[in-house]
């Protein structure tokens, strides 16, 4: 009866084999390794059942004294397999979160850079932090390596007041408005911008903000 | 009453048992049922051939050889199952 349980496991633990060989074989590259020491557990318990068949159906036990060896390594094998597998299952899901994070970032970038309106990003004395090309290209801002920020010719100014703001862009911290009237001052022109803002974090301390500006022809 | 090698296994088997658990838990494969099943029947096949030697040899030595099958089988189900996926995934054979 022995003999029996020992030949269908014998026939399991080859299709088992062969499955697992088919699959490392056609694995990608990094599920290879742990395939293979799967495979190579299997190929042991072959050896061991190969041995115990023919063993208890009185064939041959020749290769008895060589079972134990087989089945001390099984275990080893198929832990380090299943760990592996494990690893590497971690590793693409990684790979594969960094991927959407990255795709994400630049699709949102595209999206800021293209706009047809002009996006920045303001600090609260008066520095901005990001501008947009269409930021850049309204308020004339040029790179500034010296303080990593802006230099422009001009200040946007309030349409009723006559107070210099303290820089290029000012908006108070925590302050929200929305198409309100503002002019672009060079010492050359005036040019009349709608301005919204909205503190990048709504509850205090607000910190930056974030500013659109559209230009428009009523000053 | 038991071999050197038997036990050497049970060592092995009672070390490896934390690297098991922790794996198949975390592992995200649908069958892992079934290489659970083989770790258990494994575990629970080193015991009792350890365990014959002391008492009631025929049941434990008929239990051993019952679960030979039952190990292997389980891994061949989770072999085929496993290997049916990842070519439906990759459109293997397509």
């Amino acid at each position: 009866m022995t003999g029996v349980f020992e030949a269908i496991a014998l026939v399991a633990y080859l299709v088992a084999l062969v499955c697992l060989a088919y699959g490392a074989v056609t694995a990608r590259t990094g599920s290879k390794a742990p395939l293979w020491f799967l495979t190579a557990a299997l190929g042991l318990m072959v050896f061991v059942s190969t041995s115990n068949a023919l063993e208890h159906l009185n064939i041959t036990a020749a290769i008895d004294p060589f079972e134990d060896y087989a089945e001390i390594l099984f275990l080893p094998l198929l832990a380090y397999g299943l760990y592996g597998y494990q690893v590497n299952s971690q590793n693409a899901q990684i790979a594969n979160a960094r991927h959407a994070a990255e795709s994400e970032h630049y699709m949102l970038t595209e999206i800021v850079e293209n706009a047809p309106i002009g996006i920045a990003i303001v600090d609260v004395g008066g520095r901005i932090g990001y501008a947009n090309p269409e930021v850049r290209r309204l308020l004339e801002l040029e790179d500034d390596p010296l303080t990593v920020g802006f230099t422009s010719p001009g200040k946007v100014w309030r349409a009723d007041t006559s107070i210099e703001p303290v820089g290029i862009l000012t908006v108070d911290p925590g302050e929200t408005f929305d198409r309100e009237h503002f002019v672009f001052k060079t010492p050359h022109s005036e040019v009349p911008l709608l301005l919204s803002a909205t503190p990048l974090h709504p509850e205090p301390p607000h910190g930056a903000s974030i500013v659109t500006i559209l230009p428009t022809c009523d000053a | 009453m038991y071999t050197i090698s038997e036990l050497l296994m049970l060592t092995m088997a009672l070390a490896l048992a934390p690297i098991f658990i922790w794996t198949l838990r975390r592992l995200e494969l649908r069958d892992k049922g079934f290489i659970g099943l083989a770790v258990l029947g494994t575990f629970a096949a080193i015991s009792f051939t350890i365990a014959e030697g002391y008492w009631l040899y025929d049941v434990f030595n008929t239990l051993e050889h019952l679960l030979e099958p039952v190990v292997a089988i389980s891994l061949a189900l989770f072999a085929t199952r496993f290997l049916r996926r990842t070519r439906s995934r990759t459109g293997a054979g397509q």
